[in-house]
């Protein structure tokens, strides 16, 4: 018996299978082993402890919030995305009719009534859940680009902020997503930020990311290896078949460089001082250090109110 | 809710509603945090029952969720400017209307890791947690998303983290008076 077997032992958590013959050689090595000791002294104190079933009524309680969350979420959408006469027949529908018509907001006549813009009634307040800020002169080109229903949302972001990883994961998976014409910004707040913000273009020339970019995340946040180091990122890279002479030349070219400068001034014109950071049409700055748990019922209404704006006879917000 | 919706959510979420809770209580430490950690759970995973229903293990999906919310929450709170540890409310038992069952050695060791879960790491609570919950090595590398040599070793050291804390503990004068030293 040794160390590498009673660590088996406990990671299997096999102490109460174990056979008498091999009980006396376990108790044996932690009577001599103090680390042995210690580590099986912790794991029988968690398997000693039994957690209780649920309370009865916790599942109805959360199938209450849940509806109200739907709801909420159908009445943000609705607001937003329908006029009045729409909104009240909604109402009366079921959410995933609701659902429906969100999703189609250019084929929503209105009942042929209503003013798209003159029904929308923002639930969020400028200066208290985002600011409005100057036209971009660096994010014009984006924002301009962005036409039809899109809308242009840049997010400023940084591989090392866990706030930035769960964000988007929730953003990607929102009706909003498919309103919205998104722009990621790496902020560069630190040498290790800045590191990471070469790699961002770097992957991004190469054509790879779509394949690295929550892989990026992952890496940090889940397998705990910050990239904190250009060779870190280069045997990073080489996972997706990226090889050390690409690598370097892309890393250190000067269209990296002017994206780099790019994102720089970019931060700068926005005044982020935080990741995330949303703009929405280069004229709304939100996030959670502003609209804390609001940030993407936020950025939903934001998106809607500027493509119910840009509809025709839409007013502005 | 639609009742298409409500049946989805009992079919795909509520077979795993009493394992994510003791998960929750394991990590938490305390009943309310427990039960809105998983209400949370429930709330993200309802907003994507397409994508769970077509996936091989809801649990393991439901899992990295509350992993992940669970992480998230404790980091805000540790930049909030409210104390470390000033969270309302006390320590809950570990075992809810279980009483008569649970002897007194098992009290006080459950005791002993409450005084120390909050000096461990959230990614260590929540590794210790699941596993002790019984969630086999190749769950784990899923709700992680780590491999298995990863995952020994990061066990190993939350192991021996809560063994450190849980002997620095042992040997606090207070405790020693009314004879937790075993």
């Amino acid at each position: 018996m040794n160390c590498d077997t009673i660590d088996t032992i406990l990671d299997e958590r096999g102490s109460a299978l174990l056979p008498q013959s091999q009980r006396q050689s376990v108790a044996a090595h932690i009577a001599s082993c103090s680390r042995c000791a210690d580590n099986w002294a912790a794991q029988e104190a968690l398997a000693a402890e039994t957690m209780g079933e649920p309370p009865a009524d916790l599942w109805s309680r959360t199938l209450e919030r849940a509806a109200g969350a739907r709801e909420a979420r159908a009445a943000v959408s609705r607001r937003a995305w329908l006029g009045a006469a729409g909104a009240a027949a909604a109402a009366a529908a079921s959410v995933f009719a609701v659902t429906e018509l969100v999703t189609t907001p250019a084929q929503n006549t209105n009942g042929g009534s209503a003013d798209p813009a003159a029904a929308y009634e923002p639930l969020f307040d400028e200066g208290t859940h985002y600011f409005e800020v100057g036209r971009p002169a660096f994010g014009a080109d984006f924002v301009d680009a962005a036409v039809g229903d899109k809308v242009a949302v840049q997010e400023f972001f940084m591989y090392l902020c866990f706030p930035c990883y769960s964000f988007e994961d929730e953003l990607s998976s929102q009706e909003v997503n498919r309103h919205l014409e998104l722009e990621l910004v790496p902020a560069m707040f630190h040498d290790g930020a800045r590191l990471h913000a070469r790699a961002f273009y770097t992957a991004e020339l190469l054509g790879k990311l779509d394949e690295m970019h929550a892989a990026f995340y992952d890496e940090i946040h889940v397998r705990g290896n910050s990239l904190s180091s250009r060779e870190a990122l280069a045997e990073f890279f080489a996972r997706y078949g990226v090889g050390a002479a690409t690598f370097d030349a892309t890393f250190d070219s000067g269209d990296v460089d002017s994206r780099v400068r790019r994102a720089a001034a970019l931060a700068s014109e926005y005044g982020v001082t935080a990741t995330p950071t949303i703009v929405v049409a280069g004229r709304y700055v939100t996030g959670p250090s502003i609209a804390r748990a609001d940030t993407l019922a936020v950025v939903e209404e934001l998106v809607a109110a500027e493509a119910a704006r840009r509809r025709p006879g839409g007013a502005a917000r | 809710m639609s009742d298409s919706v409500e049946l989805g959510f009992a079919r795909l979420v509520e077979p795993h509603f009493a394992q994510l809770y003791r998960a929750a209580l394991r990590l938490t430490r305390r009943r309310h945090d427990a039960e809105d950690l998983v209400q949370d759970v429930c709330l993200r995973a309802c907003g994507r029952l397409d994508e769970l229903a077509g996936i091989d293990n809801p649990r393991a999906w439901l899992m990295r969720i509350l992993y992940r919310l669970f992480v998230d929450a404790e980091r805000r709170r540790r930049r909030s400017p409210v104390p470390f540890g000033a969270r309302d409310g006390g320590d809950d038992p570990p075992s809810d209307g279980a009483g008569p069952e649970r002897d007194a050695d098992a009290c006080r060791m459950h005791e002993r890791v409450v005084a120390v879960w909050d000096g461990l790491e959230p990614e260590q609570r929540a590794l210790l947690s699941l596993h002790a919950e019984g969630h086999d090595f190749e769950e784990l590398a899923e709700i992680f998303g780590i491999n298995r040599n990863a995952l020994s070793a990061r066990l190993h050291r939350a192991r021996q983290r809560l063994a450190k804390l849980l002997a620095a503990d042992e040997r606090k004068p207070s405790l020693q008076l009314v004879g937790t030293k075993s």
